[in-house]
């Protein structure tokens, strides 16, 4: 997206990349897809609204968080990205619950130990491809991986860091005990700095993604705290839902210890704040899911009308008529039955 | 209803009356319809409903660079754009569902 300090949103490109769904619980993503999709939207982005890549002040980015992307020191990622909604990790999860409770953990990391957090892939990929947890240099996630191709250095912000699992929430710094706990170098994870730090600037990639060389690169946020600012959550009490293909309720407050443990609180962009919140794993993902298995007549009306599919799924749960839905996974407050009913 | 009950959780500590609505899925009036009524809140659609991470990744850069004092730019690229209030019966129908099942 393309944005000017005076006029708003100039414009915007899309890109997409495919995920892989394996092995029943097992998903992935491949960092370079990922990064060709950056240089293809800002190349078309560049061009397309004609504009002269040395009038652009600065270059930023918000990416998908809870990731475990393995980098050697030099460009390569050494395999595809384990991604938020993988759950391979329990037993890794497992070995962390032997060492430290699952309300001290808690406490220091501001979320639960479970599989889906970036230590806990990063331990399975120690355990099972030791050949390449030897090769690791850093760990990062998505935008913090197109940040280093572009300036050439190694950083992550606090709310990124956090979605590793192994954050220290109050003192904003890799967690020292849970580190030790869980036998992981830490020289593997980058060094923190604010969202809004700047290192030197675009150094490399310049040609493939259409920047000017020295353009500066912000470090932006995490995909959660960034849509958690878009919604003006920026003081104490503002709350908002975001409701895409997972969906969450943040506010921003203090941190958030709850007896059951069903809410999780992360960093914020603003370091004085916190954001504590509440996710739905597969949201719009479900509903996404019930169209393509469940309403197939749905889809062939859709298809001979020229409609949208969701067209005639709404009709059926508009008055008079009833719905009532249950989910498939939401982890935080322990509903875990898959069941759908209507 | 997941997220109703991580609401509710959430209002023990903060008081909270409205809510902010971003996300592809909240282009849809029925969904709009449906959160008002299960959260119990008045539920507000900024226009920028997919877009507000760029925006604000992009801010953070202008703050750095000096173009913004500080993150509370951002209430200038916010439109309002819909408000909806619940319906009083309606959220009265979905409260046994919000039930823990444990």
């Amino acid at each position: 997206m393309l944005f000017s300090e005076h006029e708003k949103e100039i414009g915007s490109q899309v890109s997409s990349y495919n995920t892989n769904y394996f092995n029943s619980t097992w998903v992935e993503q491949d960092a370079e897809v990922c990064w060709s999709a950056v240089c293809i939207s800002s190349k078309n982005l560049i061009s397309t609204q004609e504009i002269d890549p040395s009038d652009i002040d600065v270059v930023s980015f918000s990416g998908q968080i809870v990731g475990c992307l393995s980098k050697d020191k030099v460009e390569r990622p050494l395999r595809k990205s384990i991604i938020w909604a993988d759950q391979r990790a329990q037993n890794q999860a497992a070995v962390i619950a032997e060492q430290i409770s699952q309300k001290d953990f808690y406490h220091i990391a501001g979320h639960r130990n479970t599989d889906s957090y970036g230590i806990q892939n990063l331990m399975w990929i120690c355990d099972n491809e030791p050949e390449i947890y030897e090769q690791i240099y850093k760990t990062l996630n998505a935008k913090d991986f197109i940040t280093f191709r572009l300036v050439g250095n190694f950083y992550t912000e606090y709310f990124d860091g956090n979605s590793n699992g192994c954050f220290d929430l109050m003192n904003l710094k890799w967690s020292g005990r849970i580190l030790e706990y869980v036998g992981i170098d830490p020289d593997k994870f980058p060094e923190f700095k604010p969202s809004t730090f700047i290192d030197v600037g675009v150094t490399r990639a310049a040609k493939a993604t259409g920047f000017k060389e020295r353009t500066p690169v912000a470090l932006g946020g995490g995909d959660c705290i960034t849509a958690n600012v878009g919604a003006g959550s920026i003081s104490l009490g503002k709350t908002y839902y975001c409701m895409g293909t997972s969906a969450w309720i943040t506010t921003t407050e203090k941190p958030i210890f709850g007896d059951e443990m069903c809410t999780v609180t992360s960093a914020h962009i603003i370091l004085s704040l916190y954001a504590p919140n509440g996710t739905m794993h597969s949201a719009g993902g479900v509903y996404k899911w019930v169209k393509n298995t469940i309403c197939r007549m749905e889809m062939h009306e859709a298809k001979a009308n020229g409609k949208s599919p969701y067209f005639y799924m709404h009709k059926q749960i508009e008055p008079p008529h009833k719905f009532k839905w249950c989910h498939f996974t939401s982890l935080p407050s322990g509903w875990k039955s898959a069941t759908v009913e209507s | 209803m997941n997220l109703s009950i991580i609401l509710e959780i959430l209002r023990q500590q903060v008081s909270i009356d409205e809510l902010l609505v971003i996300g592809g899925s909240a282009k849809r009036l029925m969904w709009r319809q449906i959160m008002s009524e299960i959260f119990d809140a008045i539920i507000i659609f900024p226009s920028i409903l997919e877009e507000a991470g760029s925006m604000v990744a992009t801010a953070t850069g202008g703050v750095d660079e000096g173009l913004f004092k500080d993150l509370s730019v951002i209430d200038f690229y916010l439109f309002i754009d819909f408000i909806y209030t619940s319906k009083q019966e309606a959220v009265i129908e979905y409260k046994p569902c919000q039930k823990k099942p444990y």
